[in-house]
């Protein structure tokens, strides 16, 4: 079942649908996360079926409604609970009649002893921890939604709040798994050093959650599970590619914020929501966009063929006035639908030829693989680069992600080179600074001077085939990552176990799925 | 994993340091936030109705594809359900269109312009559903009566040519009854039997077909209902920002009539220091003349 369908159940069921009552209103109070992880898996309606008559963000301006009672969702934080107990603080100015309390995960004693003695705590009737601290993106794919992260993780000057915030990763991550109800084995990329203090963290907590539900992660199916935990700089390339499916070009060469895509028809501008519910999205948008185009114009040629017999006839009578009706609602949503999507990729391709994307494409990609589409190895790579840089058409954001993948593919270069780089595409100093950071991931960049770090080379499986187009040659990693998890070779050679350490040792993984098998016979 | 219910554990730390619950008096306000709330219950209780009305069509309509006779009883009831719904979907829509504008009014505090929006917008979504579950039962019966009727004309007329999905559908649009019988001369019990049950289908479908002319308006509003916009308001996030756009507006306009508060406070002040220093010039100008 997709990850999206568990979460929006829960919240529906354990949350809303477990206080509903006919006739009684209640308010939904949420804070940063909670309203972004009901936003991205329920949808409003859903919402005031269960009888919730608004939704209001719980730190700003709210209007008082006393004789309703209120439910909150929240992260256990000291903010949200300050203005928890804000709210009912004053018996003569009391915002909502009560409050049902859901935490997104498990409340740390201190604080939780501080609300008990706060008297804001006598008008609590619900109080609950739902263990769900992540953001269901899509089906398979989860967002911890907090982009600071980053910052911590590889800026090595940003060292203030470091515990808090790896902290904190680790309990949303082990909030999916007991979402889930997996108990998975945890591995690392171990060329980052990071990454193992993480996993130690993860495993600290889930030892927790697993003594207060011991059902976590049984079954022979979850005994195979493995929680393989990487940074950025396992796959450096993928990122900076331009990449010809749907989805990805889409979000990289058209203004789409929050998985809105806006566009103008002929009489007035439109809002549409990407995602998982239009299934035309769902259906293509890991396609390449060359069959995209040619399959939607496919499926609106058939539209129209069908409703055209419909009409051939000149008397419109009774029966085509009725199915025509009756088709009304369906009919006006296909339409939606199809104009929505041709629009997409029309403006896609519209950026590609106006941007000139497909000569950045055809460079990109012979750098990323290291030869020619003809199978030749790449002599001379600055030959394919040069050309790119002094092009003014180009922007320099696009020149960056061409000079990136130059250095990635040399393993570093020297800082004279940089610099001629640098100079050929007119770059500032602060651009200069985007490449040198880099370094932070743990990739190399300058050759010379400094230690240059052992980059690890995947091995990587044969993915080209016959079909294969020459601008989309490259297959990120972690395909193949995915795949030897999934069978589980001991011998695997992208997921290799020297590069791809379990947290306590490959045995004990062997051993637990022998125990699961055992139970099982 | 279930919920974790730590309520216990709340009321036990709460001993002893609380004794007793604050007084609470509760205002109760008959506004029109009640008023507004109440309606919207009863939109969604005439939904609810609906959906039982279109259950009931659904079996009444399996019970007489499924029976030999032709039962007047049956008829009479689809004939009045179908009534029924058409009565309470128009009802719902006047009561849709009375809070749509109240949705709309001008002038609205953003927490009841959002909640107002959103109660209507959840409302058509619902609607359209349910009308969308009326209108593929009703087309599913349309083909089920004709797949019948052509069985049964095969037995009427056991040496003609089967008949095309074509011919089916122009025999159903001609309101003649007679068309069925004409030229074929129905010589067994059993033909006849069968000749009367095309009949009385075709008087079915040409029922149908009636009804659905009389709400063909309905459809066309209620489809209209989710618009657009609806997709962008029935996500919590872009929900949540509703009207604030408004509120900004009304913030900046806050601001700029701050900033020309401050402005004439400072000309003030600045007139009282001139007036003053005239006065003391004055004050020094006569005491230096006079002393």
């Amino acid at each position: 079942m997709s990850l999206k369908l568990v979460v929006g159940q829960k919240i529906l069921t354990d949350v809303l649908h477990s206080l509903k009552e006919q006739g009684k209103w209640k308010v939904l109070v949420v804070d940063q996360l909670a309203m972004r992880m009901i936003s991205s898996c329920v949808k409003m309606h859903d919402i005031m079926n269960e009888g919730i008559t608004i939704v209001e963000d719980l730190h700003k301006g709210r209007e008082p409604l006393p004789n309703m009672e209120a439910i909150y969702l929240t992260t256990p934080t000291e903010r949200s609970l300050n203005a928890l107990v804000r709210d009912f603080d004053s018996s003569a100015d009391l915002q909502y009649g009560g409050a049902h309390i859901f935490f997104t995960e498990a409340c740390s004693e201190e604080l939780f002893n501080w609300f008990c003695k706060s008297i804001s705590s006598k008008f609590v009737r619900t109080l609950k921890e739902i263990n769900i601290a992540f953001l269901p993106y899509e089906s398979q794919i989860f967002s911890l939604d907090n982009s600071e992260t980053f910052q911590y993780y590889y800026k090595p000057t940003k060292m203030a709040g470091w515990n808090e915030m790896l902290e904190r990763v680790a309990t949303q991550i082990v909030t999916l798994c007991a979402t889930l109800g997996e108990y998975p084995v945890i591995r690392y990329r171990s060329n980052f050093e990071r990454n193992l203090e993480l996993a130690q963290l993860v495993h600290k907590k889930m030892e927790a959650y697993k003594a207060d539900d011991p059902s976590m992660g049984e079954g022979l199916e979850k005994a195979r599970s493995q929680l393989i935990i990487l940074d950025r700089g396992f796959d450096s390339v993928t990122p900076l590619l331009h990449e010809l499916t749907l989805q990805a070009m889409a979000y990289d060469l058209l203004p789409i914020e929050n998985d809105v895509y806006k566009y103008e028809t002929v009489n007035n501008s439109k809002e549409i929501l990407l995602d998982e519910n239009d299934e035309i999205w769902a259906q293509y948008r890991h396609e390449h966009i060359a069959k995209v185009t040619r399959n939607i114009a496919d499926i609106v040629k058939k539209f129209q063929a069908d409703h055209k017999d419909k009409k051939s006839t000149d008397k419109m009578n009774i029966k085509d006035l009725s199915m025509m009706i009756k088709q009304m609602p369906q009919h006006q949503k296909e339409v939606n639908k199809y104009s929505t999507h041709i629009n997409l990729s029309e403006d896609c391709m519209k950026q590609y030829e106006n941007r000139r994307i497909e000569k950045l494409c055809r460079a990109e990609q012979d750098l990323a693989m290291g030869e020619t589409p003809e199978g030749e190895k790449l002599t001379d790579p600055m030959r394919s680069v040069v050309p790119i840089l002094l092009d003014q058409n180009y922007s320099s954001f696009d020149k960056l992600r061409i000079i990136l993948l130059f250095i990635l593919s040399k393993n570093g270069i020297s800082e004279e080179n940089l610099n001629k780089l640098i100079h050929h595409a007119q770059m500032t100093h602060e651009e200069r600074n985007i490449v040198l950071n880099l370094q932070n991931l743990g990739i190399n960049i300058l050759s010379d001077g400094g230690a240059k770090r052992k980059q690890w080379t995947p091995h990587r499986k044969q993915h080209i085939t016959e079909e294969t187009l020459d601008l989309s040659r490259w297959t990120p990693i972690i395909k193949d990552l995915m795949q030897d998890g999934v069978e589980g070779r001991s011998d695997a050679r992208c997921l290799d176990v020297r590069h791809f350490p379990f947290l306590h040792g490959h045995q004990e993984y062997i051993a637990a799925q022998y125990r699961a098998e055992k139970v099982l016979y | 994993m279930p919920p974790k219910d730590r309520l216990a554990e709340l009321q036990k730390g709460q001993k002893g340091k609380i004794t007793s619950l604050p007084e609470v008096t509760i205002l109760i306000r008959e506004d029109a936030v009640e008023k507004f709330l109440e309606k919207v219950e009863n939109v969604s209780q005439s939904i609810d109705l609906v959906e039982s009305k279109i259950k009931a069509i659904k079996e009444i309509h399996s019970s007489i594809l499924n029976s030999h006779s032709d039962s007047h009883q049956e008829k009479e009831e689809q004939e009045r359900v179908m009534k029924q719904i058409t009565q309470i979907a128009t009802n719902i829509r006047n009561d849709m269109q009375g809070l749509q504008k109240e949705a709309d009014k001008p002038g609205l505090s953003n927490f009841t312009f959002r909640m107002r929006k959103t109660h209507h917008s959840s409302l058509a979504r619902r609607l359209v559903n349910v009308m969308d579950v009326y209108n593929t039962e009703q087309a599913d019966y349309r083909q089920k009566c004709k797949a019948r009727m052509k069985r049964q004309l095969a037995i009427v007329d056991p040496d003609g040519k089967p008949k095309t999905d074509e011919e089916m559908e122009n025999l159903l649009e001609s309101k003649n009854l007679q068309i069925f019988s004409q030229g074929i001369l129905a010589n067994s019990e059993k033909a006849k039997e069968a000749l009367a049950d095309v009949e009385a289908r075709h008087q079915d479908i040409l029922a149908l077909e009636r009804n659905i002319i009389q709400i063909k308006e309905l459809f066309f509003e209620v489809a209209n209902l989710v618009d657009a916009q609806n997709d962008t308001i029935d996500r919590l996030e872009n929900n949540i920002e509703l009207g604030v756009n408004k509120l900004n507006d009304a913030k900046d306009q806050m601001g700029d009539a701050l900033i020309k508060q401050k402005k004439a406070r400072k000309l003030k002040v600045c007139l009282l220091i001139t007036v003053l220093v005239l006065l003391a010039i004055l004050v020094i100008g006569l005491a230096v003349q006079f002393g």
